[in-house]
């Protein structure tokens, strides 16, 4: 089987239902021989069919149920079918479980897990395509993390449901399922350099560079499904400008630790932050005020952002694609932040 | 009526299919809903079949195992035997091999050095994107000269450009050098000769046109490409004379101390106990005090102001006009750009700016 991302998720959510029978699955439509929308869950109901629960299309039912099960002990994973719909599931997350551990003074653990897709780029159209993460940012105690292809994506999903002892929002790009997992060879994936931010064990940060982490230009600040478009247009901006960019890509989005940036904003004094979401009130808006206040001295210019614009996404493919970020407009910012 | 085959989107999640093989043959007759071949996604095999009658002409490129992406043009079935298909070279094929060797890829700035060199890209080659850097590496340490130039009065200068037609000038007007004629990469083969000197070669031909005229000295006329500059001195300074063009109308007071390969242009002053290293460019109307240490390979751009006991590292660049304050220290490789007054001491490598954002 191959490594892609899909295959990983449904292989680290087979170890933990056979290693814990704690651990609950709770989705729509996730029973074989569907296995769900993206087919993460495919056999895992027939493998173990009294943890796999198939639910009615009532999202605030389902992450209420799984908020019940979960202080009371029990391990629920939660799949919200396309992370648009997480909305509908905003009280139960937003007032409760967040809260809870709080309010009840620590006396509830509460491992829970929502799994959900987001992203666009499939010509799904507004109200299956957007990137939501952005509306959790400002919910204390609240972990988001998103994977990219260049995670261990089933270690993060492990760490999440067993070592995290709080909420976390699970986000998966759904362009990055049929991804395979970039292996590193000798420090190498391709052509870049790649490392780990040396402090975050739970969910690491990914270190990625043109130049051997020698001497850099740019720093790229991104996540998720923007990592396939900055990685193009790194290279491309390397071959034809010999431009050389840093990528960072954490996994832990919220909160988020603007430490990692440090050795790379040292040496470049440029960063780009690339996000999917739209661009107002964005990730990439808190994260450029933390940088400004942390690293002014840094700085070269002032901190750029792309993201989708604030429209809803269309069905079209071409006009699609023009409200999403694109492989043009991460150079075409590449270019204009090393020239300033 | 042209139709062509182009490959679909096979399930949401694929954005390419493994080509198995091809069910026709390049110019064959068939049918609307003949197979023409078959492909593979990570789920299963699928069919792709003909939407009309007619010849059809396959894709050469395309070929088993090769990763094919969706809205490839695989073949094209045409009314008339006599059709010429043009198929797209769009990166939509992938073939098997390259996707598994990688493809040579090479910066813009390190292919320009390749062609003026005239190298072979796969001595070079090392798996990853070739940059300047790996290029300059590899002439330094590929390169080894053999030549012992015994003293004479010709000369031979580097860069036909404009730098070149006005050093000549100065040569021409003030010094006694026997002038041969230029060495330009670009120029040669194109023009004959710059300001009644002819073009002998290329940069890269110094060798063998010496070998045809022998010269023992050399002028560099480049200004542009500072690092250029600085490699070509260090490549051949041990072997020829790199002569100090000054122009009379600068003003040297007796005890400063130069190096070779320098250009001093008129109107500049250059201060008591100052310092000039080798194979620095210092333009017209440049004050440099006392008590100055300018290193190598510096560009001086015009009207560059420096107060007493300066320090510039080597390989820095000043744009026109900047001025320095009193005892400041610039290290390597700073650049400086137009009308910055410096202030400060400059750590190695900074490159100061007005922005303009």
């Amino acid at each position: 089987m191959k490594k892609t991302v899909a295959n990983e998720l449904n292989l680290a959510l087979d170890r933990l239902l056979s290693s814990n029978k704690y651990v609950h699955i709770l989705g729509e439509d996730i029973l074989d021989p569907y296995g769900g929308a993206f087919k993460v869950t495919k056999g895992l109901s027939t493998k173990y069919p009294l943890q796999v629960h198939c639910t009615p299309v009532s999202e605030a039912a389902i992450v209420g149920i799984a908020s019940g099960l979960a202080m009371r002990g029990i391990i629920p994973i939660v799949e919200i079918m396309f992370g648009d719909f997480i909305t509908l599931s905003m009280d139960q997350i937003v007032n409760h479980i967040s809260k809870y551990k709080w309010m009840y003074n620590n006396q509830v653990e509460f491992s829970l897990v929502i799994r959900t897709p987001m992203g666009g780029g499939r010509g799904y159209g507004p109200t299956h395509s957007q990137s939501l993460e952005k509306l959790f940012l400002g919910v204390p105690f609240l972990k988001i993390v998103a994977l990219s292809y260049y995670h261990n994506v089933g270690e993060l999903l492990e760490s999440a449901v067993v070592k995290d002892k709080g909420p976390v929002l699970f986000i998966e790009n759904k362009r990055l399922y049929s991804e395979e997992l970039r292996e590193e060879k000798k420090g190498f994936v391709d052509e870049f350099s790649i490392r780990q931010y040396a402090d975050k064990d739970l969910y690491p940060t990914i270190l990625l560079s043109t130049n051997n982490f020698k001497e850099t230009d740019v720093t790229v600040l991104t996540y998720g499904g923007m990592v396939t478009l900055v990685e193009q247009a790194a290279l491309e901006v390397l071959i034809e400008e010999e431009i050389f960019v840093e990528m960072v890509v954490p996994s832990l989005i919220k909160p988020f630790d603007a430490d990692v940036l440090e050795e790379s904003l040292s040496k470049t004094g440029r960063l780009i932050i690339v996000e999917e979401g739209t661009i107002t009130g964005g990730w990439g808006a808190e994260v450029a005020s933390v940088v400004q206040e942390k690293y002014f001295g840094y700085l070269k210019s002032p901190v750029l952002r792309i993201a989708s614009r604030d429209l809803p996404i269309p069905s079209a493919k071409y006009l699609e694609s023009l409200v999403l970020p694109s492989k043009e407009d991460v150079k075409n910012k590449i270019k204009r932040i090393y020239r300033c | 009526m042209l139709n062509r085959i182009i490959i679909p989107r096979l399930d949401v999640n694929s954005e390419f299919a493994i080509f198995i093989e091809w069910c026709v043959e390049d110019g064959q007759y068939i049918k609307k809903g003949d197979v023409v071949c078959v492909l593979e996604t990570s789920k299963s095999t699928y069919e792709i079949e003909t939407e009309q009658n007619g010849y059809i002409f396959t894709n050469k490129n395309v070929k088993k195992g090769d990763k094919v992406k969706c809205q490839a043009v695989v073949a094209m079935v045409a009314e008339s035997k006599e059709f010429v298909p043009k198929f797209p070279s769009n990166g939509k094929i992938m073939n098997s091999e390259e996707s598994q060797r990688g493809i040579m890829r090479v910066t813009k700035k390190a292919q320009k050095l390749i062609d003026e060199a005239g190298l072979n890209i796969a001595d070079i080659w090392t798996g990853k994107v070739i940059k300047e850097r790996d290029v300059i590496r590899y002439i330094e340490s590929s390169r080894k000269i053999s030549i012992t130039p015994v003293e004479d009065n010709n000369l031979v200068i580097i860069g036909a450009g404009r730098g070149g037609e006005f050093i000549s000038q100065i040569l021409k007007d003030h010094y006694k050098y026997n002038i041969l004629g230029f060495l330009d990469s670009v120029l040669y083969g194109k023009v004959d000769s710059v300001c009644d000197y002819k073009v002998l070669g290329a940069i890269t031909d110094l060798e063998a046109v010496y070998s045809k005229n022998p010269f023992f000295n050399v002028a560099v006329s480049i200004s542009s490409d500072m690092r250029f500059r600085h490699s070509f001195y260090q490549r051949y300074s041990s072997n020829f004379n790199f002569i100090n063009i000054i122009h009379p109308k600068a003003f040297i007071e007796g005890n400063v101390k130069m190096g070779s390969g320098n250009f001093i242009a008129a109107n500049t002053y250059i201060g008591h106990f100052s310092v000039i290293g080798n194979n620095c460019w210092v333009a017209a109307g440049c004050i440099i005090e006392h008590h100055n240490s300018i290193g190598d390979s510096c560009l001086l751009g015009p009207s560059v102001s420096t107060s007493g006991s300066v320090v510039i590292g080597d390989r820095t660049i000043i744009g026109t006009n900047c001025c320095f304050a009193p005892k400041i220290k610039v290290e390597n490789d700073c650049i400086i750009n137009s009308g910055i007054t410096v202030t400060a001491s400059l750590e190695a490598g900074t490159e100061l700016k007005i922005k303009k954002y």
